[in-house]
């Protein structure tokens, strides 16, 4: 008998229906990317259903559906919650999309932000962090897809990730962020559907009561609400939240892409539909205990669970809303990391004079060279790129007050924000290695906070806005 | 300790709201489509 969830033939199945589906969509969405605000920037118009069903599929990532009962499994109720306020980075985003919207009307990059408001120095330190956090957050998801499709079905490591890396590269070069948000809208509403199906379906064959009092007789502290450690994790699983939503592209792009109308409603609502995702399909990890099914694997606690309830139907909702699941946040990371490149490397300090047609070409060769930069790092299985994902908790909540402030406040001390950066990253990463992961990225926002405000309020800086204008 | 009657809540109130967000999201595409704001 197979110890997988699936056959391999049905894993391959799927993976080529889903594929075709996804380029023939893209095909058909990106048609309307004539010009480089099309490709880059899907027209600057979206409206409010793509731009709230991009925002929300984005930010559900593979981890969201395979991690989250894992941290049920481990911390309880507060492992769901924690996991659920990763939601409060697109809350917090949505007032200043629209702020975006008002500085930087005809901005492309985050990266144009940070230059024009503190320089050079501080652009180059941001570039830094955010293409090396892009391009692990990449690899991280590729590795995933290829684990999860093989532990799900038996399909090789090596083809699903391929798989998986060439299907999002190839949709994405045809239509830009037109097909990037075209395929996120179908994305979302099939992980939706999928959760829904998933949780009602293991609720219905379920006796809740009795559960709730296996998991109280066998491991009480899952349902206790003091649990230090689930509350530490949730304030910085939050923060950390906040610095990768605040600081990347892929967030900033798609606030350039609405319609200025249309950006903080939909950003607010993204939030909103995100929240309670983690619950939905987080909470079967915590009746993996009442079950008593026994788990070998913690990260593979949610499709054991459902395929145990729901059977074979079940690992095959799974598998789709994984696939779903990585392939909504792959294709956003490799257009708004490739816009980055294009913009603020390739146009910024190689060639300023370059044509709109030029650079859509670099855009092209951009993500043709990060889809085969992540394959490669995914082939080679370099397992310490998933720590130093984790690793980039601390660098990117260093930036979340030089960019609050910075949206905001036209006194920000520059040099601050620059001190502010480089110290909380420093202690984060020695609070990580010497404390623990769920600590580090609460110190490193932290004393962002106190230098970035403390240097603002010494010795205030004066800015003029209107520079802003020249992005 | 999380009393059975919130946690059950806490659930059945995620998973409402996932079908919710659903739903809306339909109904926005709907809305924009008839309006003509999609792109």
């Amino acid at each position: 008998m197979s110890d997988t969830l699936l056959s391999v033939q049905m894993g391959g199945v799927l993976l080529a229906i889903f594929s075709v589906l996804w380029i023939a969509y893209a095909i058909y969405t990106g048609r309307k990317a004539k010009d480089l605000d099309g490709f880059m920037l899907a027209g600057r118009n979206v409206g409010m259903a793509m731009g709230t069903a991009t925002a929300m599929a984005t930010w559900v990532t593979s981890n969201t559906i395979m991690l989250a009962p894992k941290f049920a499994l481990q911390m309880g109720i507060w492992g769901m919650l924690a996991y659920a306020t990763a939601s409060f980075g697109l809350f917090l985003f949505a007032p200043m999309a629209k702020r975006i919207h008002t500085l930087l009307p005809k901005g492309y990059t985050s990266g144009d932000f940070i230059r024009l408001r503190y320089g050079k120095p501080t652009w180059i330190l941001y570039l830094a962090i955010t293409l090396v956090y892009s391009i692990t957050w990449l690899v991280s998801m590729g590795m995933a897809g290829g684990i999860v499709l093989e532990a799900l079905s038996g399909l090789d490591y090596r083809i699903g990730m391929s798989v998986i890396l060439a299907v999002c590269v190839v949709y994405t070069i045809f239509g830009g962020l037109y097909a990037v948000i075209g395929t996120d809208f179908i994305q979302s509403i099939i992980i939706l559907i999928g959760v829904v199906i998933i949780g009602a379906v293991v609720l219905i064959n379920s006796d809740f009561g009795a559960l709730y009092e296996r998991i109280d007789l066998e491991r009480p502290m899952l349902l206790t609400i003091m649990m230090p450690v689930a509350l530490m994790s949730l304030f910085n699983n939050m923060f950390f939240g906040f610095g990768e939503v605040f600081h990347n592209n892929v967030w900033w792009s798609r606030a350039y892409a609405m319609r200025a109308s249309v950006a903080s409603k939909a950003y607010g609502l993204s939030g909103l539909l995100w929240l309670p995702i983690p619950i939905g399909a987080g909470f079967i990890g915590l009746f993996a205990v009442g079950l008593g099914i026994s788990i070998a694997d913690p990260d593979m606690v949610g499709p054991l669970v459902s395929a145990s309830i729901l059977g074979y139907a079940g690992a095959i909702v799974v598998f789709v809303v994984v696939f779903c699941s990585l392939a909504s946040s792959i294709d956003s990371l490799l257009a708004a990391t490739s816009d980055l490149v294009t913009e603020d490397i390739y146009k910024k300090m190689i060639n300023p004079a370059a044509a709109p047609e030029t650079l859509r070409r670099g855009a092209i060769a951009i993500i043709i060279f990060l889809g085969a930069l992540t394959w490669l790092f995914c082939f080679l299985r370099m397992g310490t790129l998933i720590q130093v994902l984790f690793l980039s908790g601390p660098f990117v909540a260093s930036l979340i007050w030089p960019i609050v402030c910075g949206l905001y406040w036209e006194t920000v001390n520059v040099k601050g924000v620059n001190l502010a950066i480089i110290i909380a990253s420093t202690v984060g990463v020695i609070v990580y290695f010497n404390i623990g992961w769920f600590v580090a990225t609460l110190a490193s926002a932290a004393i962002s906070f106190v230098i970035t405000i403390g240097m603002t309020k010494f010795a205030p800086e004066s800015y003029d806005w209107n520079r802003l204008q020249e992005a | 300790m999380f009393s059975l009657a919130f946690t059950e809540a806490l659930v059945i109130g995620a998973l409402a709201l996932v079908a919710l967000g659903t739903v809306s999201l339909l109904v926005l595409l709907y809305q924009d489509y008839k309006n003509d704001r999609i792109w």
